[in-house]
């Protein structure tokens, strides 16, 4: 290795140490301060919350309080709904019917909460013109996310119907908690009225 | 008050307590003058200046005086004798092999690092860009980014100046360099694999642990070697007082591969428990393994080139016990909000707060060593790096300190805000520290001068230019996106459409500090390959002026 005639060690200084010096006011104010405060911090925190929580909690328990919620059902329709029947409710024409003035939304709360739970898979009207294609079912959904849907739905594009509950969802799902198919058009519909 | 409340309130206080008798006891001057102990390691300090063949124009004449006031420096070191420069070329000798490797390989993952970042912030605003690879999508580059800068450029960095330091303060030759030299090679290992795992879709998930846990595996080693041959060197010292950087250095050797096993256990962690730990290993990484190193760079580096005495070894003592007691616990403060039990946010949120006074206590050590000698900073490059990232230090842990309260966690917690304070602190702090360490350990392990000052030059006004830049722009883009989340009744695209301006702000000056890396890049390459100018003395940032010829002998004491 060349070494250089001038080494960097050369121009360094003494490797280096500590003064004693006593410690300053500042600090010795700052830390029983410090000491306060958080005292105080921890006296008036929020105890509300049980402790004992952790992994125990449900989903339901940490999810706000849902009952036919306008933001909620307007969130679900975004991403469950919209694809299909647009994000104003209109559909797409011949294909995917509308949402918006739609008999079978405005009208029987039940039979919409079974098309909801179920789908449809047949010949059906909407406002005077004819679909036969395919509705998914929503079984999976809980009672308060259809809820909030429908009752979403009721409210939006011009509609104007009264509130879904989610009482209502879970009645409407006993009592074709049997059904596996979809139903099949207009003609099992309007049966249900 | 509730149970756990109560028990907290109560312990707390009465950890406080202990803190304060410590205190009173210091004030007492219960643990003696350090000054004596300190001595001992000083050799020269009788000796004054001493005969220097090398460097005849200096010694004794009035113009070494007028510099020395001039830059500030009170003269209160002395300069070595041939001698004692000799033993610490030794002492440079036997660490050269690992520190060579540590500072490479940090130099390479720095370039690989900053592209990988540069090409994530480019996505956030130009989503379409280079998505036809699963491999570069954001999802997988930006972990990548985050990993490769943390456990390739800072540990590596960080290993490398330690793996110099440690000799020199303990005035040992390094144990086992062979050892050390091969766990730099095994943590290269693990790093690669772990950032190509990510790349390929191994990514384990969790933030800061994202290897999967087979390339945890050399990590370990490699760093267990590593720490073993420092901790063989601290048994074997020649020095009664240890070094206040003696003490970071070795508490950061422990306290890393506890957090890696622990963090690592398999099948242990799981549900909410599992992410109370992620954090506590999240945290501790950064307070207990990059500060620790940083910090330690920072005593070491500034008395150093100024050739003056730390200012209080009290503050030196209350800064690192306050620390390693406060630091442990504030992981806590990255789940505000999370369904984690109230107690233990609460617990991170005090003693994030009660940083404070390590942090004081550091931040008026190393300001008021520093203090009114800020004119040095013009000549050396290392002074200007380690200075300005003391200062950042400073900032960003107070910064931190305020953005774990609740209040202030609100608006900031899913935000840009939270990038812009992390890269304060790993570069604004830590990155800046090593760059300035590195200006001054590559020439005195490779007895070659860094041949361009105007490539220094560059690295530093494109690196400090590129980041003021990202940062402001980054915490304003923020807390306006924080506002806008907050606000129900704005849609939540307003909040992401809000930050587009501060996000091409942020690409524009990453893009710079990138290139000021791989500036840094190139030089270091040079000076590996002793490529370039060969120059006698220091590379200093400017001349001196007026230039006597001993000016610049002895403003390059500083570099
Ligand atoms: C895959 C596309 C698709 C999705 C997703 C979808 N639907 Fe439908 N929906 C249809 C089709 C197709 C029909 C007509 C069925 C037929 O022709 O038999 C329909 C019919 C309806 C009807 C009765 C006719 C009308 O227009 O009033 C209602 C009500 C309805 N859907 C509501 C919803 C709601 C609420 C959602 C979201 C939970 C939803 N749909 C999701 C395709 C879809
Ligand atoms: C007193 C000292 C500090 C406190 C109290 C503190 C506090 C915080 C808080 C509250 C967050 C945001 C958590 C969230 O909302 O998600 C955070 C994030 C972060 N801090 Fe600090 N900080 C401190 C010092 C530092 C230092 C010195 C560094 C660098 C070495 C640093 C690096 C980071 C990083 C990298 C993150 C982002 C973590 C992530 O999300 O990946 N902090 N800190
Ligand atoms: C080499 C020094 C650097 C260090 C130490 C560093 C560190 C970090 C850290 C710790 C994070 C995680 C932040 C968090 O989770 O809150 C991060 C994220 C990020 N960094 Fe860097 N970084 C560096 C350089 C860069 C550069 C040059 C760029 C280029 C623009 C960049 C762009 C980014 C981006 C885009 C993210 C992701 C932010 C997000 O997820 O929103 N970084 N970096």
């Amino acid at each position: 290795m060349t070494r250089l005639k001038q080494r960097p060690h050369l121009r360094e200084f003494d490797d280096p140490e500590e003064r004693d010096r006593p410690l300053p006011r500042l600090l010795l104010f700052l830390v029983p301060f410090m000491m306060l405060w958080g005292g105080y911090y921890i006296a008036t925190m929020d105890t509300t919350a049980d402790p004992t929580l952790g992994d125990g909690r449900t989903r339901t328990a940490l999810m706000p309080a849902v009952g036919g919620g306008a933001a909620n059902g307007a969130q679900l329709f975004t991403t469950k709904c919209a694809a299909c029947h647009q994000s104003a409710g209109q559909g797409v024409a011949g294909v995917f019917p509308p949402l918006a003035a739609s008999e079978w939304v405005t009208g029987s709360e039940r039979v919409l909460v079974q098309i909801l739970l179920h789908g449809i898979q047949g010949e059906i009207t909407v406002k005077g013109v004819r679909y036969n294609g395919l509705m998914p079912p929503w079984k999976s959904l809980t009672d308060e996310e259809i809820a909030a849907i429908a009752t979403h739905i009721r409210s939006q594009w011009g509609n104007g119907a009264s509130p879904v509950t989610a009482a209502t969802v879970a009645a409407e799902r006993e009592a074709t908690a049997s059904r596996s198919a979809p139903w099949k058009g207009e003609s099992e519909l309007s049966a249900l009225k | 008050m509730s149970y756990a409340a109560g028990l907290l309130l109560a312990t707390f206080l009465l950890s406080f307590a202990g803190l304060l008798l410590f205190l009173w006891s210091m004030s007492r001057g219960f643990f003696g003058s350090s000054e004596a102990a300190g001595r001992v390691i000083f050799e020269a300090k009788e000796i004054g200046l001493v005969e220097d063949p090398a460097a005849p124009d200096v010694r004794n004449t009035g113009e070494f005086q007028a510099v020395m006031n001039r830059t500030g420096s009170t003269g209160e070191f002395s300069l070595l004798s041939p001698e004692e420069a000799e033993r610490r070329l030794e002492l440079d000798e036997s660490s050269r092999l690992p520190v060579l490797l540590c500072i490479a390989s940090a130099a390479i993952w720095l370039v690989i690092a900053s592209v990988f970042g540069l090409v994530a912030s480019i996505k956030l605003h130009v989503p379409d860009w280079l998505v036809s690879e699963a491999w570069l999508t954001f999802g997988r580059i930006r972990p990548a980014h985050l990993n490769a800068v943390g456990y390739g450029w800072c540990s590596f960095a960080g290993l490398g100046v330690c793996l110099w330091l440690l000799p020199r303060l303990l005035r040992t030759p390094l144990e086992g360099a062979r050892t050390a030299a091969v766990g730099a090679v095994l943590w290269f290992v693990g790093v690669t694999g772990g950032v190509g795992a990510i790349l390929t879709g191994h990514s384990a998930g969790l933030e800061w642990l994202e290897f999967p846990w087979q390339f945890d595996v050399p990590l370990f080693l490699g760093g267990t070697l590593m720490g073993v041959s420092l901790l063989r060197t601290l048994a074997k010292r020649q020095v009664d007082h240890l070094y206040v950087s003696v003490w970071y250095i070795a508490a950061g050797l422990v306290w890393l591969p506890i957090l890696l096993v622990v963090a690592n256990i398999p099948g242990l962690h799981f549900g909410v428990q599992q992410a109370a730990m992620n954090w506590w290993y999240g945290h501790n990484v950064l307070g207990l393994w990059f500060t620790p190193l940083g910090l330690a760079a920072i005593y070491y580096f500034i008395p150093k080139t100024l050739g003056k005495p730390i200012h209080s070894y009290n503050l030196s003592l209350i800064g690192f016990w306050t620390l390693a007691f406060f630091y442990s616990q504030v992981g806590g403060h990255h789940l505000i909000g999370g369904p984690v039990p109230g107690w233990l946010i609460t617990l991170s949120i005090v003693q994030s707060v009660m940083m404070i006074i390590p942090v004081v206590a550091v931040g008026i050590n190393q300001h008021r060593t520093a203090w009114g000698h800020l004119g040095a900073l013009r000549y050396s490059p290392t002074l200007r790096f380690v200075v300005l990232g003391g200062m950042m230090y400073t900032l960003a842990s107070v910064q931190g300190s305020l953005e774990s309260l609740r209040s202030v966690n609100t608006v900031t917690h899913f935000t840009h805000f939270t990038v812009a304070h992390a890269h304060l602190g790993l570069y604004g702090f830590f990155s800046m520290v090593m760059f300035g360490a590195i200006y001054f350990v590559l020439p005195r392990v490779l007895n070659w001068e860094w041949p361009y000052a105007r490539l220094i030059r560059w690295h530093f006004w494109l690196v400090i230019g590129g980041f003021t830049v990202y940062f402001i722009g980054l915490s304003i883009g923020g807390w306006l996106q924080g506002l806008a989340m907050l606000d129900a009744n704005r849609p939540f695209m307003d909040s992401v459409n809000i930050t587009k301006p501060y996000l091409l702000v942020r690409s524009f000056g990453g893009a710079a500090m990138t290139l000021g890396h791989l500036v840094f890049a190139v030089h270091v390459a040079m000076m590996l390959l002793r490529r370039g100018r060969e120059r006698e003395g220091a590379a200093l940032l400017r001349r001196p002026t007026p230039t006597p010829r001993g000016a610049t002998a002895v403003a390059g004491a500083r570099a």
